[in-house]
């Protein structure tokens, strides 16, 4: 088995861990004394730390041992965790999360800042440890330094369910980075200090889950010498066979230097799908000569795609996974369990009955460890974007076919019209249920984020709550990966220079904390986010000035409060004097705003002088599809998407006034709304179309106000496919994407609010073929 | 009946023998069952167990109804394999190795 997939699994893991780890210690921070959640917090950390010492992450494990040996003084109540207890700790998830990431990607932790947590954590297990305090505490005082690899084995707490983390050096393999510390000689039979027997029996099931034993074989290999002898007693007719059962057996003669543990781990995803029995010394059977050691690399066996993980949570993905497990469990219960297949070998009957009454054990005590947790499996996000694509290209060809029924006219209610129905809407279930595979809740998100918010707290010494709201929300995983750098970004901000300090908050009569809000809904089709604060709102006068400054605009020119506000995302606009250490990066809020509209995504500001400021982000829930207008633009098809359309009309033409020397507004019941020809700003058509022959369609855009879009004809409403621009072609102002059409056309996909924003004046036009030309 | 000397039925194997191969290989073998088979796993770059399960089993029944059953021609991969599963079965070990 490859090891960077075994260790991409441990760092996904990880991430899991952590994300428990910071909302146990959140919930504890909330006044939660459930003891489960101590218990949790517990085991994200001792999960974290056993991984790790199977990988040699020393760093991580010396860091997650002093941390672990903290909060079981918390779990066994010698240790209460106060406000200021849990900050260290949450400094020290904080820590723990860096240390996961750096072993990850490379890079290091700073030293002293580890160190010092690591003494803080150490202080506080001391200091209130009583002294009658359980032996679990002590480990604390002997432990050796945490952030210095010791070779001296140090005593484990283990959680209630007997997991102990297996040491287990991956040292020898090659592909690994990191300093090879003990090599293990794979020569000479001499060299070896132990000799250890493995039978090994699979069920079907190891199959069935993506394991393959010669994967495993291989990796044992890897551990030193070894003879192999397939046994295939059990092995039944060809006619009689099910080759997707398991009749084969192992006996495996191995010469290590590893330990039984290490021998065992390389079973450690296969374990509960096979008899294994380790034992010390030879097998005491006639064994075949040395098996081959070394396998072609350059042709790998099935990467194991996902594995079914106990662990893993998420209701979302449990859901959407539900039909994949019912096919697994019917693979299996097709297979059977050859029960009677795989006799034990008759010199060993004793030792193979233990063999199976400790895999039950096992079995057992898997199942008492995680009790009810909903049974999810790790998919390989290409293999959904895949189908997902395929799905794209399904929704397509039904288009096309019902086009094609339609243009051959068959005639009313006939059986082919009733299919065709039936299959769009069976083709509207699928797509469905294929987006919500990708669909995750916001959580892991919102969580990082309220570590952004304690660091920078910490650095501008302002203190800050931050309450976030709807984070089970769920949305595409593409829009939640690209979430985070924006989100970030506009919480520095918020924080930097949104909040005041403590005193000057005081001064005015606000409380001392500063309030930021987070919060996710769902809206129209689209998913909100907000980031509200309660600081000192936008300073207008200021981002007025600076505006004229830059020359965005002229000292004349008198915007409206929404606009002004909306300076602040023009490019190379920053009202910060000075650039600080925070948000000043050299990223202005111009890239939050870019970032967002290449989601397909809008962000607006309302903020009150005194109040604070609301940023308002609106994306799309999935990237993949579209409910459009199809429209008729100067010969051109267009689709508008259907959530910015707030209604259609017909335009009278008493309704169109002129004003200036080429605005037209359009009177709608008792107000006026401004017309925007979209032939005209897409430079489809020289002059202005007479509105009286065309549909107007009157459109929301994020920045408020409503715009009345002038098409000359609508086509239909229909669901499209997404097809990016820019991968395929290249970006278009005022164009957001394209797509195929049933009868093969390609279509381009309007983008309302560079439309609306180009139509408001020059330099949002600017401003929009920049975009472009970025 | 097909007597040992007769020609024998090229069982030309794919390339890849995970597990979903091991389903089709077993039909396949199934069809020949009145046949010599020769096994060409020339173009074999990757093998599972269940895959070799099925050899081994039809070299078996092969053996027990008299008739002929070889790989006559094996890639490094799946003589490799072979070897570190410990397969010493003479029917499947492949006679030469290309």
């Amino acid at each position: 088995m490859d090891m960077n997939e075994i260790k991409e699994i441990f760092f996904q893991e990880c991430e899991e861990q952590l994300a428990e780890l910071e909302s146990g210690l959140l919930a504890l921070n909330d006044g939660d004394t459930d003891i489960e959640t101590v218990n949790a917090v517990f085991r994200a950390v001792h999960s974290i730390k056993g991984g790790a010492g199977a990988f040699g992450l020393d760093d991580l494990v010396g860091f997650a041992h002093v941390f672990e040996t903290t909060l079981d003084c918390v779990r066994s109540q010698t240790l209460e965790p106060t406000q200021d207890v849990l900050k260290v700790m949450l400094r020290s998830a904080d820590v723990l999360a860096d240390l996961t990431a750096a072993a990850r990607e490379g890079g290091s932790v700073e030293a002293e800042r580890t160190a010092v947590l690591a003494k803080e954590l150490e202080a506080l297990a001391k200091g209130e440890a009583l002294p009658a305090a359980p032996v679990a505490a002590a480990p604390a005082a002997a432990a050796p330094p945490p952030v210095v690899a010791s070779a001296e084995p140090v005593s484990e707490p283990t959680d209630e369910s007997g997991f102990q983390p297996v040491p287990f050096s991956f040292d020898d393999f090659s592909d690994e980075e990191g300093d090879v510390s003990a090599p293990v000689e794979t020569t000479g039979s001499e060299s070896y200090s132990n000799k250890f027997t493995v039978r090994f029996k699979p069920r079907s099931d190891l199959y069935a889950n993506g394991n393959e034993t010669v994967l495993l074989l291989r990796d044992l290999a890897k551990l030193g010498e070894m003879r192999v002898r397939c046994e295939t007693d059990g092995l039944p007719a060809i006619d009689k066979l099910d080759p997707e059962g398991a009749y084969l057996a192992w006996l495996i003669e191995i010469s290590t230097n590893s330990a039984e543990d290490e021998i065992r781990s390389v079973f450690e995803f296969a374990e509960w799908d096979c008899q294994l029995e380790v034992t010390a010394g030879e097998p005491g059977v006639e064994m075949p000569e040395t098996a081959a050691v070394e396998e072609p690399e350059d042709a790998p066996m099935a990467v194991v795609p996902f594995d079914l993980s106990l662990l893993d949570d998420e209701p979302a993905a449990a859901e959407a996974a539900a039909p994949a497990e019912t096919d697994i469990a019917q693979v299996t219960a097709a297979s059977g369990e050859p029960a009677d297949a795989g006799q034990p070998a008759p010199e060993l009957p004793a030792a193979t009955a233990a063999i199976a009454a400790n895999a039950e054990k096992q079995k057992a005590a898997a199942v008492a460890a995680v009790p009810a947790a909903p049974q999810t499996i790790r998919v390989d996000l290409d293999r959904v974007d895949r189908l997902i694509n395929l799905v794209g290209e399904l929704v397509i060809n039904q288009a096309m076919l019902a086009q094609s029924v339609v243009e051959n006219e068959t005639g009313g209610a006939s059986a082919i019209n009733l299919g065709l129905d039936e299959l769009q809407q069976l083709t509207r279930e699928i797509q469905d249920s294929v987006m919500a595979i990708r669909a995750q809740p916001v959580k892991p998100v919102f969580q990082r984020m309220s570590r952004i918010v304690r660091e920078i707290a910490d650095m501008t010494g302002k203190t800050v709550r931050l309450v976030t709201e709807g984070e089970n929300t769920e949305v595409d995983k593409t829009v939640i990966d690209k979430l985070a750098e924006p989100l970030t970004h506009m919480i520095r901000n918020a924080v930097d220079h949104g909040l005041e300090t403590p005193e000057k908050r005081e001064a005015i009569g606000k409380s001392r904390e500063g309030v930021l809000r987070l919060s996710a809904k769902h809206r129209s089709g689209r998913i909100v986010i907000e980031i509200a604060d309660d600081g000192a709102g936008i300073n207008r006068e200021r981002v007025r000035q600076k505006a004229i400054d830059n020359g965005l605009i002229t000292a004349e020119q008198n915007l409206p409060d929404e606009e002004i506000d909306n300076l602040i995302f023009h490019p190379g606009f920053s009202t910060a004097e000075k650039l600080s250490d925070i948000s000043g990066r050299g990223v202005g809020m111009d890239v939050v705003k870019r970032s967002i509209q290449s989601l397909g995504g809008r962000i607006n500001i309302t903020s009150t002088p005194g109040k604070g400021s609301i940023f308002t982000m609106s994306l799309p829930l999935t990237l993949a599809v579209l409910d459009g207008m199809v429209v008729t633009v100067a010969g051109q098809t267009l689709v508008v998407p259907l959530t910015a359309i707030v209604e259609t009309l017909q335009p009278e033409k008493q309704d169109i006034h002129s004003f200036g020397s080429n605005q037209r507004l359009i009177a709608i019941r008792d107000t006026f709304c401004p017309l925007v020809d979209v032939g005209h700003i897409l430079r489809f058509r020289p002059h202005y179309a007479d509105p009286v022959e065309g549909v107007a369609l009157l459109v929301e855009s994020e920045g408020g106000g409503q715009r009345a879009l002038m098409v000359d004809a609508i086509q239909g409403q229909r669901q499209v496919v997404i097809k990016s621009l820019e991968a395929n072609y290249t970006s278009v102002p005022g164009i957001a994407a394209a797509t195929i059409l049933g009868d093969g056309r390609v279509a381009l996909i309007l983008d309302v609010d560079s439309v609306v924003a180009a139509s408001r004046g020059q330099s949002m036009r600017g401003e929009m073929s920049l975009a472009a030309a970025g | 009946m097909t007597s040992a000397d007769e020609a024998p039925h090229v069982l030309k194997l794919p390339a890849v023998l995970d597990l979903p191969a091991a389903s089709r290989l077993h039909e396949q073998v199934l069809t020949l069952q009145e046949k010599n088979i020769a096994v060409d796993a020339s173009e074999v770059s990757r093998v599972g167990a269940q895959c070799i399960q099925v050899l081994l089993s039809a070299a078996e029944s092969w053996r027990r109804a008299g008739r002929a059953f070889s790989v006559n021609q094996s890639s490094e991969t799946f003589a490799r394999t072979l070897q570190l599963l410990g397969v010493t079965d003479e029917s499947v070990v492949p006679m030469e190795i290309i």
